[in-house]
């Protein structure tokens, strides 16, 4: 399990980590969430030693991360890093070996995972001849080659069309499976909810939130209601503790108490209205990483 | 996987992709034609090769023969040039021509025989024609009578026999020794310019498309370097040598010309404070490279390292080859960035003792070790800043490694 403790990072007057903590469990994919500038680079970059921390500690299985111990990782940093006049296979295998494989074991996964984002093609074409979409899929397969034990990836989805999107995605998943933990930062809050099982939400340097998904919105004081009614007109509800969080046109979404029954919602909604649409649950990732930054 | 593995692995890439590219390929094919022209421009504005046609006008020593004058004029090494006489209407007209450069020198005949040099007149010509002077007047006074040959003989030293006890050959051989120095301190500083600016644009481009963030993940920064700085030097020694091989070669079957011989120890010597000196400068580089926040920023910041590679090679090849044993020579070889410019050249004189060898190589060696420690940790904490270039020191302090 990756363990960070108590990180902190001051540039002079600037804060970039104040304290911030979390785990990564193997098997698991965690979203880590945050606004920009928020120190999610920071935390990642302390990860593989490249920042000096000021206090503060990682750890991987119980123990100090190691040089050694880095070697097994996989990163992939938020601005992409690879020889752009480097031929792709070559490219794979280089930092296959920099990571321990040897010759042919390097030069077998390369093919392996060059045939799986289907580049073979293009193997030995240089990067920058590549769209920047593949260039993403050859950085993802640098950082995958030697089957890390712990995957960290800052905004790995940028740029990425919706197929390239489904595709990393599947990808993260088959190494979670395979036992890997998977760390990944990202601003596509829909995404990371569906994919991820656990998060960290991070602001001005300190964690605000982290742990499973599911368990922090179950957890959650209040929920989601997302309502379409045959009227337009202003919305006054009897609801107790309820409060409006966007309203367009006919549709509305509530925040109510999660103490306030769904008979008791919709009694007070069809006051003289028509429900064409309902739905009501737990809030979804951008509600609770909309309140985790707010407070 | 262990540290030399590492640094192999950069080393290689390095090989490969710098070996293969075509920014090497022509930097190689510049150098080629560089050495191409050099050798074949002389030889075909030249009149015979390399051997050289000395212009002498002659004015009243004309009964001697010409014959007999251009025997006296006659270099000691057959072949290294030859004599043009022109006799001239009267010394007045023999000194112009000198003074317009249409003749080299001039023989000037009368009760005494004047040599007319001008500002370039070669010594080698101005030596020979002396000793032509002396044989003619010489020949002169005994055909008068005025002295008898066999005075001349005694005065020429005929029966005078010289045993060489310290063989010349060896003040020769010091002398192209000398010369040895100098072509190495050449090649030295040629390598120092030209692979330094490899290993400088080479960081520097690592730096600015980021991808040192990925290496650093999984390698120390002092393996990335070791590696990075041992692949261009190999590569700066390859084309280096593979175009002082190629100038040799040309130089003896195109040129004829027979180049000295080179002492086995002084060629170690030299071959030694090379590679040191190209490591330290190669690792100054390397960590400006880390500093700088773009390619086009790295020769600006790169400017100081400039200035004490030119300043090294000038204190080597302008104080320490004409003042070998002072104090000032022997400090310059105790400090590491002008030993490499100045120990070979000592050397050669045999101006440098053994304990002063051992020692620069000592300190040498330990401040390389220190000197890449350093520029590892400015590299670690150089390299993520992308936006200005931090000072050397920022960076130091602000690394992890």
């Amino acid at each position: 399990m990756l363990e960070l403790d108590g990180l902190t990072k001051r540039y002079g007057e600037v804060v970039a980590l104040d304290g911030c903590g979390f785990s990564v469990r193997p098997g698991r994919i965690v979203g880590f969430l945050g606004p920009n500038g928020a120190g999610k680079t920071s935390a990642m970059r302390a990860i593989f030693g490249l920042l000096r921390l000021d206090e503060g500690t990682v750890t991987w299985m119980g123990r100090s991360v190691t040089h050694n111990a880095r070697r097994r990782f996989g990163y992939m940093p938020e601005m992409r890093g690879l020889y752009p006049r480097m031929p792709v296979r070559r490219q794979v295998i280089y930092f296959g070996r920099l990571h321990g494989l040897g010759k042919a074991a390097a030069a077998a996964a390369a093919d392996r995972w060059i045939a799986r984002i289907g580049l073979e093609e293009r193997a030995d074409s240089r990067v920058d001849d590549l769209s920047h979409g593949n260039q993403q899929r050859v950085q993802l397969v640098t950082a995958l080659v030697h089957d890390p034990e712990l995957l960290v990836l800052d905004e790995p989805f940028s740029g990425l069309d919706p197929l390239g999107v489904e595709e990393m995605s599947r990808i993260l998943r088959e190494r979670a499976e395979q036992g890997s933990a998977v760390l990944f930062s990202s601003h596509q809050l829909d995404l990371v909810e569906h994919l991820c099982d656990d998060v960290a939400i991070i602001n001005q340097g300190r964690v605000a939130l982290s742990g499973p998904v599911r368990t922090l919105k179950d957890r959650a004081t209040h929920r989601r209601v997302e309502v379409d009614l045959d009227s337009s007109l202003a919305l006054t509800l009897t609801i107790p503790g309820f409060r409006l969080v966007e309203s367009l046109g006919t549709r509305h979404i509530l925040r109510v108490p999660a103490e306030v029954g769904m008979d008791e919602i919709m009694t007070a909604l069809t006051d003289g209205r028509r429900i064409r649409e309902f739905s009501y649950g737990p809030p979804s990732l951008s509600d609770l990483f909309r309140e985790a930054v707010a407070s | 996987m262990t540290a030399y593995r590492a640094v192999g692995l950069v080393t290689w890439r390095e090989l490969l992709e710098r070996g293969l590219s075509k920014s090497y390929a022509l930097s190689w094919l510049f150098l080629a034609i560089l050495v191409g022209a050099g050798i074949a421009i002389p030889g075909f504005f030249g009149d015979d090769g390399s051997i050289r046609t000395y212009r002498v006008a002659t004015v009243g020593v004309e009964s001697a023969g010409s014959g007999e004058l251009a025997k006296e004029m006659a270099p000691k090494e057959p072949g290294s040039y030859r004599i043009e006489l022109t006799p001239s209407s009267d010394s007045t007209g023999a000194a112009a021509a000198v003074v317009d450069g249409e003749v080299d020198a001039a023989l000037v005949g009368g009760n005494t025989v004047k040599v007319l040099v001008g500002k370039d007149t070669p010594r080698e010509l101005e030596a020979a024609l002396r000793q032509a002077a002396l044989s003619y007047q010489v020949q002169r006074m005994v055909a008068s009578g005025e002295v008898s040959e066999q005075a001349v003989a005694i005065m020429g030293g005929e029966r005078v026999t010289t045993v060489t006890a310290e063989p010349d050959a060896d003040a020769d051989a010091e002398a192209r020794q000398f010369l040895i120095a100098q072509v190495a301190l050449v090649l030295l500083f040629m390598a120092v310019m030209t692979t330094g600016s490899w290993v400088l644009l080479g960081v520097t481009e690592e730096k600015t498309n980021r991808v040192s963030e990925v290496l650093l993940s999984s390698l120390r920064p002092w393996q990335l370097l070791a590696g990075k700085i041992i692949g261009v030097g190999l590569l700066g020694l390859l084309q280096f040598g593979s175009i002082a091989a190629s100038l040799i070669v040309a130089v003896r079957l195109v040129l004829d010309v027979t180049l000295p011989e080179v002492d086995a120890g002084f060629l170690v010597i030299s071959l030694i404070w090379f590679v040191l000196g190209y490591v330290v400068y190669a690792t100054g580089y390397a960590a400006v490279g880390a500093i700088a926040h773009r390619p086009e920023d790295a020769q600006n910041a790169a400017f100081p390292l400039m200035i004490v590679t030119v300043a090294g090679y000038m204190i080597g090849i302008i104080y320490v080859s004409g003042n070998p044993d002072t104090v000032w020579s022997t400090i310059l070889t105790l400090v590491p960035v002008t030993a490499p410019f100045v120990l070979p050249v000592r050397a050669v004189s045999d101006s440098v003792a053994p304990w002063e060898q051992v020692t620069a190589f000592l300190i040498m060696v330990g401040f390389i070790i220190l000197l890449i420690r350093a520029a590892g940790r400015v590299y670690a904490g150089g390299v993520f800043n992308y936006r200005t270039r931090v000072k050397a020191r920022q960076a130091y302090r602000s690394a992890e490694f």
